[in-house]
């Protein structure tokens, strides 16, 4: 090559030599994969957190409008012969009760409290909403990867102090090491303990949530894994249809995953 | 056009997806044979990167940058592809540029030839870049926004993957007086 011929002309040229096609045998396989597979389910803010925060802000007050509006129409002084709400066109002479107006049971008069208190976790590097009265126990330890026991010390606890370890939300984190993100949450499907999982996508990061109820997601981003989880205790027997998966998708629309705020801290010696 | 049919997919409609893979994907096989230098191997790249992108749409947020979004999944495709079969001499196919009886009056037979090898040379990483920005004619940060390298990393990556395609050229004109003659 002379001085005469520069080499980024040159690459440039060859760079735009040719056209390709892509042969119909390609798009028939991509076309009966996707017939086959599920999208990942979005869950919670993209990672631009400037424009995430002002668009939660605006939902959130949104969504304590919208509360408020239809908590007065349903709590509003009562209509002449009805239970509540708004007047009805024709009010019935004679009201009888009828059986599907019947006071509801108590475990359908359960309401979750509102997503008020936020949470940001001193080793995890997760931040995210949690109900108005729960208490938090955060982590003093590195999380080693194993399942999780109420209470220990290498994962945060959000719960209600009044059911305890009946209701809590919690979460882990750890570097995934020489394990790619598949792997790594391949690996952690034995903690998830969820009969089946679909992809999922929280905060940007990929992984897998439990199907069926099973609440527990691992999801992966910039090289660290976490493990959230809802457990509900089937001991009391309002607190699961409370607290469902509608509950914990609204829980993880608020998560933000912080991985380089994350503290990956050394167990401290027995003495 | 594009946008509507991103939109439709993002709801989960395979038929749109399957038309917007049809818009974008000749594109994206240029791309990939670029970068692989090897057609076969982009073919695996392009059906692996709709296949991901499929899976992963409802994460887009912005559905006019579908593009970019998806020269990003191509790119690490590429690079998965290059890693998974170390073929880059046998086997091979002529890639249709590469072909004498392409009109083109500026590179000789022997000119592709020197381009070719010193190309080979190159990392994957490198040739991507190169691809992105000579290809596509893309600046420094779309290269890099399709990389997902920093700009930084990118404009360096470019100028050592510049730097070491002409001193691989002027090692092989070298080698090769008859070729240097006829560059010259």
């Amino acid at each position: 090559m002379t001085a005469s011929r520069d080499p980024e002309r040159l690459i440039h040229a060859f760079l735009q030599e040719g056209a390709e096609n892509l042969q119909d045998r390609v798009y028939d396989a991509v076309r009966a994969e996707i017939d086959r597979k599920r999208q990942r389910v979005a869950i919670g803010p993209w990672r631009t957190p400037i424009m995430n925060r002002i668009t939660a802000a605006g939902l959130g007050v949104a969504a304590v409008v919208v509360a408020l509006v239809v908590g007065i129409q349903l709590l509003g002084p009562p209509a002449p012969g009805g239970t509540g709400g708004a007047p009805s066109a024709e009010p019935s002479a004679t009201p009888t009760p009828s059986p599907s107006v019947a006071s509801p049971s108590p475990s359908a008069s359960r309401t979750a409290p509102p997503l008020t208190e936020s949470f940001t976790s001193t080793l995890h590097g997760i931040s995210m909403s949690y109900p108005e009265g729960w208490t938090t126990q955060a982590a003093t330890e590195p999380w080693t990867g194993d399942g999780y026991v109420f209470g220990q010390p290498p994962a945060d606890f959000l719960y209600d102090p009044t059911l305890t370890d009946h209701l809590f939300l919690t979460v882990a984190s750890q570097p995934i090491g020489d394990s790619t993100p598949d792997e790594w949450v391949a690996e952690k499907r034995t903690v998830m303990e969820c009969a089946a999982t679909e992809p999922v996508v929280v905060d940007g990061a990929s992984g897998q949530i439990g199907t069926d109820e099973c609440n527990v997601v691992a999801v992966t981003i910039d090289g660290r894994g976490y493990f959230i989880a809802l457990y509900t205790s089937g001991d009391e027997p309002w607190i699961s249809p409370t607290y469902d998966r509608a509950w914990f998708e609204g829980v993880l629309a608020t998560v933000q995953l912080q991985p380089e705020d994350a503290v990956d801290v050394t167990p401290s010696a027995s003495p | 056009m594009q946008v509507g049919l991103v939109e439709q997919a993002q709801r989960g409609d395979a038929e749109a997806f399957d038309s917007l893979a049809r818009l974008v994907g000749d594109r994206c096989l240029a791309i990939a044979v670029r970068i692989l230098r090897d057609i076969d191997l982009a073919e695996d790249a392009v059906q692996a990167a709709l296949i991901t992108a499929w899976t992963e749409l409802r994460a887009l947020r912005d559905p006019s940058r579908f593009e970019p979004w998806l020269h990003r999944i191509l790119t690490n495709a590429c690079y998965a592809e290059a890693g998974r079969r170390k073929r880059w001499s046998e086997g091979l196919r002529i890639l249709p540029g590469a072909s004498s009886d392409m009109p083109d009056d500026y590179l000789t037979v022997d000119d592709r030839d020197l381009l070719e090898r010193a190309l080979r040379r190159l990392t994957v990483q490198q040739r991507a870049v190169l691809v992105f920005h000579h290809y596509l004619g893309l600046s420094i940060s779309e290269v890099a926004t399709r990389t997902g390298l920093p700009v930084g990393t990118a404009k360096s990556r470019l100028h050592h993957a510049t730097r070491a395609l002409r001193a691989s050229i002027e090692a092989d004109s070298r080698a090769t007086p008859h070729s240097q003659e006829r560059l010259a």
